[in-house]
């Protein structure tokens, strides 16, 4: 039987209910998200529009360039590089140096090397941050200042082995005790606290036979005079800790001694102008690499020492800026308002 | 015996319904058998403990696909390629169970198309992904790490870990989708013999084993490569639709083997059981060529020989995996290759994987990369030799490591690493830098473009603007890595029918006699006609009387009379009485017009649902039974066909009347004789017929993307009642054309009743009469001859034999009968027609030319001896059928033109203009006759009046060489008086041939380049496919393809971005495609606004990439120099690591998803903005090195700040370290923010909350790192100790300031004085809406 449904004739059509009650169930959600159609803010980069920002960046700049410069200023230094005088004088070494005018607050004594590689890769993987936790046998990654005849060496690496030795005793002239210096506050506390310890047993007062028991059957560095065990502190002495934080730069100096105000007298608010001399152990080879050492007496601000560099490009930038506005009110002059009048956009390029 | 074999016969529908079936009560006929069995989903036979074991089986299985297949032949498996396989039918009265079934040494019918198991997941994606370049890279660069030790071993895992832990994760969801879709198709029943039961049963497809018989109905999908041994036809053919397979959509004739042949002789039916199949089947091993089969059939032993000539089988014999059944009421046959060994799976060869132009530039920038990062190391190498070789003393320099006097480790002197050697320092360094400097090569780029294209192809989706309400669409991205390419499309190729255009064919006017019909009353109906897409046939008036009087007079040799029929029969449109019924349902029991209580009563309420909705349609279609009533009762005398109408209906019926006022009448009478029938339950009854199909229907709907479907009732069928076809019939044909013919004649009263094989039947209303053709040779439609013929004997009268031939004018004109086209009658005939061909073509409309033929019986008995030959010539066969087409297709006499609308959709005209607008090239290519294309052109904007026109349509390559010079010279010569003009290009696909010859090509291409839209007609789809890859290659041009059917599938797939209409010619375009849409509108939105957003992301994202890296390395770089070159990094390796994927990845992924250049209000209104992507701005050649100068100047004035700061200060390498890493992060982010123009919080978020997570990370780390953690010089409140440090900050913000002033200032400048045309919209736009919202404001 054939059922055929022919089509209606146009009048009797109507639309059908169900096209509306349909469910629409592949319709997207709309939702400002997913329509990509979210509120937003569309900035168009033109002179005008920055202008604002480029005189904000100036009118910021130039006052913390001033600021900076003024805060470098007000730092006082004084730098020594002795390695070439030393050379010849030898071991002991004997500089005079005047403070022009008092330095006063925290003073800071640093030596300075320069030419030296502190970061050269190699240099700096060759340390165990274990062995100097304490774990005396840990020499892995230390090489090749890990173990002499299979004996360990403590601390090992060639960080270690390279420590800084030269030291300072800075006199007044004519003053026979010298220049108050502390090695507190030279540390971090982390370090002390987290980076650097004794193996047990170690007590620092202990007689230096005793105090090496816990030392026993290690080795020194080679370059080293001293086993650390017979360093004041061992493991835990400033020096060496100041010296295995890695320097950034090739010409750094690192904080050796403080000031030490507390002792009062005339150190109390500072170090006064006058003749110093500093006597220098002078112990560590700097010309096998052509590099040069020295001693730093300075203070401080809250932007560090004594560098021009950060204020005067500060100065610069916020000069820069100013020097861009006017150009950019010049540009908004001169093109900004045809733009508007360009109309036609598909008669451009 | 089962129920299924003392059926009489099974041959056809008609003839299954028991005789006695007429004049039943109103429940109608006698069950036969029981419907309360409801077989298991999954068959489980005699063994209870089978599943068990097949579930070992399957892990059995799954265990031996781990191993490699070459391993697998010393496992013992064998293959049996180049062997033969015995398949023995699975009907023995007791089978073996199926578990040991000895079919099962085949591979059974489930599918598997997953790369990975459970098990196999990780060692496989594993070894997969570290086989991929990029990967490989980083694990060279770990392993170097363990040799060289630059980094800690394990933090430099960490980049990679995370690469591969997002790429398994997004491997295992796709290998879970592809699980869930073989589990789908696993899962699909279909209908197996169940020997042991004597009946088909229900099973899932992945059960089925090689030799089980299937039984198939009409538009089931084939489940496995199947020997046909049963058809319902008579003639012992079936249709199958095989586009899944090769994209041909026409149906294909396949034929029972010719043992089978003692089943379907015409005259005595014999019924067919799987039983008696006694035959063994030899066939070649499984083999992926489509078109080949070998195989014959053997007789087991202890049974007499198959003859020869019956026993050999053909490709025509088998139906093959995929395909569809189509136009038949079922099939039976006997599956010879299951699940993997089956063409389709063989074919399969997975997704496709397209390249984007811009990822092809990514990777020689990537190249570019690796140069430089290995310039870099060795600049670096080099010199730290070089820095060696100046100390004087190497040893006793304390900061270099070589152990001083005495060699603290004598037992290896020679050790290089302990002797200070320049060459060798370089050569380590090398190597270390490679380590260091590894980012420059940004692995992680690929990864985080593969996530910005999943979120865009995301965004994408969700568009509402691209979702088409009225089918409930929206877009489907198919291809997940190609949306930039959207954004750089320089031509599109459109096809035109169904894609321009809605493909809905409606008759608008012919041309009989010399006079032209329906010209009026088009714009009458039209007017009328506000939904436009529904439109009626436009019937005129004066052909229906002249048709009702001809009719009336059976004056069958009238040209009139001949047209009508010509329409009717002269195509391959089946009518079908309902959807094609199989009596066995899906379960295998036989269909009885009788169900359990309850299944009825739901699915009444179904049909009461329908019928509501329905109430006005169904009037109709109850005259229609009534007619159609008629015609059974008279047709036969014993009831056969028409089981299910109740004999109360046929009392109604009344067949004289065919005029508006009567069926008005009736239906009055019918709406009461309804609410009577309903009362009596008698419509139960009568819709129980369609309701069966009704739910035949609902399953087939699932599976079929088949051929193009008419019901009558278009609104029911396209759009409104997806769910529940109404209770209707069907007109099924393969071409819409055809379909618009048949139901023009049956709106003058011609119309189609029945089509058999051998006959077709056809009711003349003016006369009431039934008129029936012997149809004695189909000639099918094909595209070079592009006519279709049928040879038919006339049931009456002298029983003349006529040829009906219909087909395009171009080659229907040509074998025109010489003696009656010189007649007078001939002359004016051929005249008037050609007419009114050119004012059709001119409307826009498609045209086709019917002609006739009457035969002499001698020159068809000729004919048809030679046609057979043909037929059964092994070898030559396509060239002997094609001559005897030809043979026959002569002498015709033209006796009339038809005219098909096929109208545009909405938005045609606007899209293209868009598109032109926009810079694209538009071509379309089409199979229609010039005259009609350039119409649709014109109404289309592909052509506008200013526009030039050329005409390349001449064969011969001289002709066609002359021809481009003349439109090259043309074009030129216009181009230099003035810039404004366009051209527009018409080819002939037959001129095509001599314009791609190598004497012709350039000048072709250069004329192409020239010319804005390009019109190319009676294309077939190679000719199509061969344009666009003519475009890829010649014009090395982005090539946008789009269309919606079978024939546009080579062309979509050879695109570079193939967009697939899913409109009503089936899913095959669909399934090619990359982006699937519902209408053409949408391509604009697509291409102009996501595809400008989504190319403008990207490109700025990788750009960002390349850029970031650079800049990470080139500031290490400068490090170096303070160094000794000795490839230290300050940076603690932690944020090295996860620097590119913590800290900078989440702003630059969020500039991908969301980022927009301009509204999508200003792309759509500005076309022209699309040219960002054709002309590629965003992404030039040079683009990547001025993203390297940049890099080069912020890393120095980041590296260079913070050098000058802390030189000669005290500053450890850690903090110096941090300080670089946040200055590298605030310029990093900075850069990006300098770039987006869209703010959105999400962007905002994700800067600052990278930033504040980089602090967050940074102080943690610092805070909780001890020794353990084996990072050197352990980091400890470096991050605190920084940040308190005012220095800090300042040196990160001049820094920021002073690496971004450069572009700060470009942008600028270029932005104030030479304003893009986009900056120029926006402002518009900006200046615009503050209009708006003050002239809001101010009243």
């Amino acid at each position: 039987c054939v059922v055929e449904y022919t089509r209606m004739p146009p009048d009797v059509q109507h639309e059908p209910a169900a096209e509306v009650e349909q469910p629409k169930k592949n319709r997207p959600k709309a939702t400002p998200l997913r329509q990509q159609k979210l509120a937003a803010w569309q900035p168009i980069l033109t002179a005008s529009t920055v202008l604002p920002t480029v005189f904000c960046v100036g009118i910021v700049f130039i006052p913390i360039g001033i600021a900076l410069v003024l805060a470098s200023q007000g730092v006082e230094e004084t730098f020594l590089k002795y390695a070439k005088h030393c050379e010849s004088a030898g071991v002991n070494c004997k500089l005079t140096l005047t403070i022009p005018k008092d330095y006063t607050g925290d003073v800071y004594f640093y030596y300075y090397l320069e030419n030296y590689y502190q970061n050269h890769r190699r240099y700096v993987k060759s340390r165990n941050d274990q062995q100097y936790l304490g774990n005396i046998n840990e020499t892995s990654d230390c090489a090749p200042f890990e173990k002499i005849n299979g004996v360990p060496i403590v601390p090992c690496g060639a960080v270690a082995n390279s420590l800084f030795n030269d030291t300072y005793v800075l006199r007044r002239n004519g003053d026979v005790d010298p220049v108050p210096m502390t090695t507190e506050g030279v540390l971090w506390d982390v370090d002390k606290d987290r980076k650097f310890k004794n193996p047990p047993g170690y007590n620092p007062n202990d007689p230096p036979e005793t105090r090496c028991a816990p030392f026993a059957n290690t080795v020194k560095p080679p370059n080293w005079k001293n086993r650390v065990c017979e360093i004041p502190n061992g493991l835990e002495n400033v020096d060496f800790i100041v010296w295995m934080r890695t320097a950034a730069l090739p010409n750094f100096r690192k904080l050796w001694r403080k000031l030490d105000r507390m002792k009062g007298g005339a150190y109390a608010n500072g170090l006064p102008a006058g003749d110093y001399i500093l006597e220098i152990t002078n112990n560590y080879p700097v010309t096998t690499f052509s590099g040069d050492k020295g001693f730093v007496i300075s203070t401080t601000s809250w932007a560090g020492g004594k560098n021009n560099f950060l204020g005067i490009a500060y100065l610069v930038v916020g000069g820069v800026a100013i020097a861009l506005g006017v150009i950019f009110v010049a540009i908004h002059v001169r093109f900004g308002h045809s733009m508007a009048e360009l109309g036609n956009v598909s008669n451009q390029r | 015996m089962s129920p299924y074999q003392e059926k009489p016969s099974t041959s056809s529908h008609v003839s299954t319904l028991p005789s006695g079936a007429s004049g039943r009560g109103v429940k109608g006929h006698h069950r036969r058998t029981s419907s309360l069995w409801i077989p298991p989903s999954r068959p489980t036979f005699y063994n209870p403990g089978e599943s068990i074991r097949q579930t070992a089986e399957d892990g059995g299985k799954a265990l031996k696909q781990l191993v490699p297949p070459f391993m697998r032949r010393f496992l013992g498996e064998k293959r049996e390629r180049g062997e033969s396989r015995t398949v023995i039918p699975n009907n023995e009265k007791n089978p073996p169970a199926r578990f040991d079934h000895p079919s099962r040494k085949y591979a059974d019918n489930r599918i598997s198309t997953t790369k990975y198991s459970l098990l196999t997941f990780l060692p496989k994606n594993l070894f997969e992904q570290l086989h991929r370049a990029a990967n490989i890279y980083f694990i060279f660069i770990i392993i170097l790490n363990m040799i060289i030790e630059a980094f800690g071993r394990y933090i430099s895992m960490l980049p990679i870990a995370f690469v591969l832990l997002v790429t398994a994760v997004k491997d295992a969801f796709e290998d879970y989708q592809r699980y869930r879709s073989d589990i789908k198709i696993n899962h699909q029943t279909c209908r197996v013999w169940d020997s042991s039961q004597g009946r088909y049963r229900k099973m899932e497809w992945k059960n089925i084993l090689v030799g089980d018989f299937v039984h198939l109905s009409h538009d089931e999908i084939i489940p496995a490569d199947i020997l046909l041994l049963k058809s319902s036809a008579k003639s012992g053919t079936c249709y199958v639709e095989t586009s899944n397979l090769d994209g041909e959509s026409n149906l294909k004739q396949r034929q029972v083997a010719r043992a089978m042949g003692k089943y379907h002789s015409l005259t005595c039916e014999m019924p067919f059981s799987p039983d008696e199949f006694n035959y063994r089947v030899v066939v070649e091993a499984p083999c992926t060529d489509v078109y080949k089969f070998d195989g014959h059939l053997e007789s087991p032993d202890g049974f007499p020989p198959i003859a020869r000539d019956l026993s050999i089988l053909g490709k025509d014999n088998v139906l093959l995996r995929g395909c569809a059944v189509r136009n038949t009421d079922f099939v039976e046959g006997i599956v010879l290759y299951a699940g993997s060994d089956t063409k389709a799976m063989l074919n399969n060869s997975g997704p496709r994987y397209k390249r984007s132009q811009l990822e092809k530039m990514t990777n020689w920038d990537i190249i570019w990369c690796v140069l430089i990062l290995l310039a870099l190391c060795t600049t670096g190498a080099v010199l730290s030799g070089v820095w060696l070789a100046s100390f004087d003393n190497p040893l006793q320099v304390p900061f270099l490591t070589y152990p001083t006097h005495p060699s603290p480790t004598p037992s290896k002197p020679t050790d290089l690493s302990t002797t200070p050697n320049p060459a060798y320092e370089a050569f380590i360094n090398f190597w270390s830098y490679i380590i260091v400097l590894q980012v420059m090569i940004p692995i992680s780029l690929y990864v985080s473009i593969e996530i910005i294209k999943l979120g865009q192809i995301y965004f994408l989706s969700q568009d509402v603007n691209l979702y088409y309400e009225k089918v409930d669409k929206r877009i489907q991205c198919r291809a997940l890595n190609i949306p930039e390419e959207l954004g750089q499309i320089e031509y599109v190729m459109s096809d035109k029918t169904g894609t321009l255009t809605e493909n809905e064919m409606i008759f608008r006017r012919c041309s009989v006699i010399g006079k032209d019909f329906g010209g009026q009353s088009i714009a009458g109906v039209e007017g009328k006609n506000t939904r436009g897409r529904q439109g009626r046939h436009s019937k005129d008036r004066a052909l229906e009387t002249l048709l009702a009087t001809t009719v009336k007079a059976s004056d069958v040799s009238s040209p009139l009379y001949s047209f009508f029929v010509a329409l009717s029969i002269c195509n391959t449109v089946v009518v079908n009485a309902r959807p094609h019924e199989d009596t066995l349902d899906s379960f295998g029991d036989i269909i009885v017009e009788e169900r359990e209580e309850e299944e009825r009563a739901e699915r009444e309420d179904k049909a009461e649902m329908e019928r509501d909705r329905q109430q006005g349609a169904y009037h109709n279609v109850q005259f229609d039974v009534r007619e159609e009533m008629e015609t059974e009762m008279n047709e036969r005398s014993t009831s056969s066909g028409g089981d299910t109408v109740h004999p109360d209906m046929i009392e109604l019926s009344d067949l004289s009347g065919s005029d508006d006022k009567k069926k008005e009448e009736k239906k009055g009478e019918e709406k009461k004789e309804e609410g009577k029938k309903e009362k009596k339950g008698i419509l139960a009854a009568h819709s129980r017929h369609s309701l069966i199909s009704l739910a035949r229907l609902q399953r087939f709907k699932d599976v079929t993307q088949g051929p193009f479907r008419r019901i009558m009732d278009k609104r029911a069928s396209t759009t409104t009642l997806p769910d529940i076809p109404p209770p209707i019939s069907f007109y099924d044909s393969e071409s819409p054309d055809e379909l618009a013919l048949v139901e023009a004649a049956k709106e003058y009263g011609v119309r189609l009743m029945r089509r058999h094989f051998e006959e077709v039947t056809i009711h003349m209303r003016p006369s009431g009469q039934y008129v029936k053709y012997k149809i004695l040779h189909v000639l099918p439609f094909d595209a070079d001859r592009k006519r279709m013929s049928v040879i038919v004997r006339e049931t009456f009268n002298q029983s003349r034999l006529v040829l009906l031939t219909k087909g395009a004018d171009a080659t229907i004109l040509p074998v025109l009968s010489q003696e009656w086209s010189e007649s007078e009658d001939g002359i004016k005939t051929i005249n008037k027609a050609q007419e009114h061909l050119s004012d059709y073509a001119r409307e826009g409309l498609r045209t086709l030319c019917i002609c006739r033929r009457y035969l002499d019986e001698e020159d068809y008995a000729k004919w048809k001896i030679l046609h057979e030959e043909a037929e059964l010539d092994p070898h030559h066969k396509e060239n002997l059928l094609r001559e005897s087409f030809e043979r026959m297709e002569r002498d015709l006499e033209l006796i009339g033109v038809t005219a098909i609308e096929d109208r545009l959709q909405d938005g045609v005209a606007d899209t293209i203009d868009h598109l032109r607008r926009a810079g694209i090239h538009v071509w379309v290519l089409t199979g229609d006759k010039v005259e009609t294309a350039v119409n649709i052109a014109y109404s289309s904007k592909l052509f506008s009046q200013s526009m030039h026109l050329l005409n390349l349509s001449s064969t011969g390559v001289t002709v066609v060489s002359d021809l481009l010079d003349i439109h090259l010279a043309r074009v030129n010569s216009v181009e230099e008086v003035t810039s404004e003009g366009s051209f527009g290009l018409v080819i002939n696909a037959v001129s095509l041939e001599y314009c791609i010859h190598p004497d012709n090509i350039d000048r072709f291409c250069q004329l192409l380049r020239k010319c804005e839209s390009v019109l190319c007609c009676r294309a077939t789809p190679l000719q199509k496919a061969s344009l666009v890859r003519l475009t890829k290659q010649n014009l090395k041009a982005k090539v946008l393809a789009i269309g919606d059917g079978a024939n546009d599938v080579s062309m979509i797939q050879g695109a570079d971005v193939g967009v697939g209409l899913s409109g009503q010619e089936g899913m095959q375009a669909v399934m090619a495609s990359d982006f699937a849409l519902a209408r053409f509108r949408f391509l604009s939105r697509l291409l102009l606004v996501h595809g400008h957003w989504c190319y403008h992301r990207l490109a700025l994202v990788i750009l960002y990439f390349f850029y970031k890296n650079a800049m990470f390395v080139l500031c290490i770089f400068w490090y170096q120099i303070f160094n000794g070159f000795s490839s230290q990094v300050p940076i603690d390796p932690i944020y090295l690591m996860v620097y590119n994927f913590l800290f900078t990845s989440l702003p630059s992924l969020i500039f991908g998803f969301l980022e927009q250049d301009g509204s999508s209000a200003v792309l759509l209104s500005h076309p022209i903005l699309y040219d960002h992507g054709i002309l590629n701005k965003k992404y030039r050649w040079y683009s990547f090195w001025l993203n390297m100068v940049d890099a080069l100047w912020q890393s120095a004035a980041v590296y260079f700040i913070a050098h000058f700061t802390f030189i000669d200060a005290e500053c450890d390498m850690w903090t110096f370290g941090i300080l670089l890493c946040t200055q590298l992060l605030f310029v990093n982010s900075l850069h990006l923010a300098s770039i987006v123009q869209l703010w959105t919080i999400p962007m905002v978020i994700s800067i600052v909350g990278s930033i504040i997570l980089f602090f967050f990370f940074a102080l943690m780390y610092n805070l909780l790192v001890t020794p353990e953690w084996a990072v050197k010089d352990t980091p400890s409140l470096i991050a605190e100790r920084a940040v308190i440090d005012v220095r800090f900050w300042l040196v990160v913000l001049l820094s920021s300031i002073i690496a971004l002033l450069p572009r700060f200032i470009y942008t600028i400048t270029r932005n104030s004085i030479f304003p893009s045309r986009l900056i120029t919209a926006k402002m518009e736009e900006k200046s615009r809406n503050r209009v708006k919202s003050s002239t809001v404001q101010r009243p």
